[in-house]
């Protein structure tokens, strides 16, 4: 399982921190990244809301 | 006789969500989606950005083929509820009774007009696709465009018509402007950043008329002042679409009042989006937001919990808001009334203003303008009802400064 974050897209909102912040965090230039060392299955639902509730549609899930 | 289901009215974003929240919680009976414009259903936020300055396409939330095939929805669009009455768990679609177990009522708001002004070709209001496809094509470079609503549409628009090459002038009735949206304070320097992209907004404008037989040609100020005019955008907010609910034996105060399960009083009635007014009990009041996310979170709330698969959830919001005004990022979390607002860092005219909002002890909004950051961290902490001073020391140790 796999996220990928098209930084061209995001826009900083950070409704993917808001949901999981032990996934994501927005950075200081206002674009998400992935904190997590490693995903695991116990992640698929947090990870999941997030790409769904993306609103610049940028996270997508891999695998 | 087809089972009854889910009924979801309206397919904005709050429908849609809706319409996921139901499946993913794992209800397998049928779905049906209305709305009643014919696109699939769309993103909004970009119609008063990109969509005008770049000519972006429409983004959709959902393909009508995405929602038919992957979430096994009947989408029916262009077609409008008119009625629902709780008793027989109906609702009523043209000439056709629709049976409901589980209803969520997503209907969205509609722009507030001004009564008298919307006559002459040219005057405008933004909210539907189809809006912004007339705006599209009727703002030139060269274009006068008078603004009517200092509020972040007009802002928005206001930013995009500039940038498109057209003169624009933002009209505001109030002394100050965003006062209901981020306060006294903050709606006076967020003024400071609209002179700084070049806008002339007039504030303490009264308009009076809107001037021109078939095609608008000028605005007229109750001071007598007369704008010349070629589009005139109204953009003095927006109402609950609920008319079509009188008679249903709801509660309707600005918007369906729900509990904080989004409950609408009825069983297995529920409201999300623009259109709900619910107990928030984050701050333990009523309230109804406009917000992409709230509308976004409410609708997978109310969809979960109109199929009642499970135990009914409260629905738990720290309002957000974001605006962009050309490069300009201004975010808002949490609610404009408080006891204090502080400067924690920068200004709106330089670009990097963080500011907090204290209620009582805890900190309870935060307004940022290019400091996104910042903003997510403090609407984590509003959310757990974190103190005033660990907001504070939080906010200092994340700010950026414009350099």
């Amino acid at each position: 399982m796999e996220v990928r974050i098209d930084t061209a897209a995001c826009a900083g909102h950070g409704v993917c921190e808001a949901l999981a912040p032990h996934i994501f965090e927005v950075d200081d230039e206002g674009k998400a990244q992935v904190v997590a060392q490693t995903l695991d299955e116990a992640d698929r639902v947090d990870v999941e809301n997030a790409v769904n509730q993306c609103p610049e549609q940028a996270l997508r899930l891999i695998g | 006789m087809s089972t009854a289901g889910l009924v979801v009215v309206g397919a904005g974003l709050a429908g849609v969500r809706a319409v996921e929240g139901a499946r993913r919680s794992g209800f397998t009976g049928p779905v049906t989606l209305l709305g009643t414009e014919t696109d699939a259903p769309y993103d909004r936020p970009p119609l008063s950005k990109a969509f005008l300055t770049e000519s972006a396409a429409l983004k959709y939330l959902r393909t009508a083929e995405s929602l038919r095939g992957e979430l096994d929805v009947d989408l029916r669009l262009g077609e409008t509820a008119t009625a629902v009455d709780p008793a027989t768990r109906t609702v009523t679609v043209g000439a056709e009774e629709l049976p409901y177990a589980g209803l969520v009522i997503a209907t969205g708001s509609t722009a507030r007009l001004l009564p008298g002004m919307h006559g002459p070709a040219g005057v405008h209001t933004l909210r539907s696709h189809a809006d912004a496809l007339a705006l599209r094509s009727a703002v030139r470079p060269g274009s006068r465009v008078v603004v009517i609503g200092a509020g972040f549409i007009g802002s928005e628009f206001a930013c995009s018509a500039l940038h498109v090459g057209a003169h624009v002038t933002v009209l505001e009735a109030a002394d100050v402007p965003l006062v209901r949206a981020v306060g006294p304070a903050m709606g006076e320097a967020l003024g400071g950043l609209r002179g700084r992209h070049g806008i002339d907004v007039r504030c303490g404008a009264v308009v009076e008329a809107v001037m021109g037989e078939d095609t608008v040609e000028a605005v007229r100020l109750a001071d007598g002042q007369v704008l010349p005019a070629d589009v005139v955008l109204v953009g003095v907010g927006a109402a609950p679409v609920t008319e079509w609910l009188r008679g249903s034996g709801l509660t309707i105060e600005d918007g369906v009042v729900c509990d904080a399960t989004l409950n609408a009083g009825a069983p297995g009635v529920y409201a999300a989006g623009d259109v709900a007014r619910w107990h928030n009990p984050t701050f333990d009041r009523s309230m109804r937001l406009e917000h992409w996310t709230s509308a976004a979170e409410q609708g997978a709330v109310a969809g979960r919990n109109a199929v009642g698969t499970g135990e009914p959830v409260t629905c738990d919001v720290v309002p957000y808001f974001w605006s962009d005004w050309v490069t300009d990022r201004i975010q808002f979390v949490g609610v404009p009334e408080s006891d204090e607002v502080v400067t924690v860092a920068g200004s709106a005219e330089t670009g990097d203003l963080l500011a907090l909002y204290r209620t009582g002890d805890r900190v309870t909004g935060a307004l940022g303008v290019n400091q996104r950051r910042a903003v997510l961290r403090l609407r984590l902490m509003i959310g757990q009802h974190a103190g005033w001073q660990e907001a504070v020391e939080l906010a200092r140790s994340t700010t950026v400064r414009s350099s």
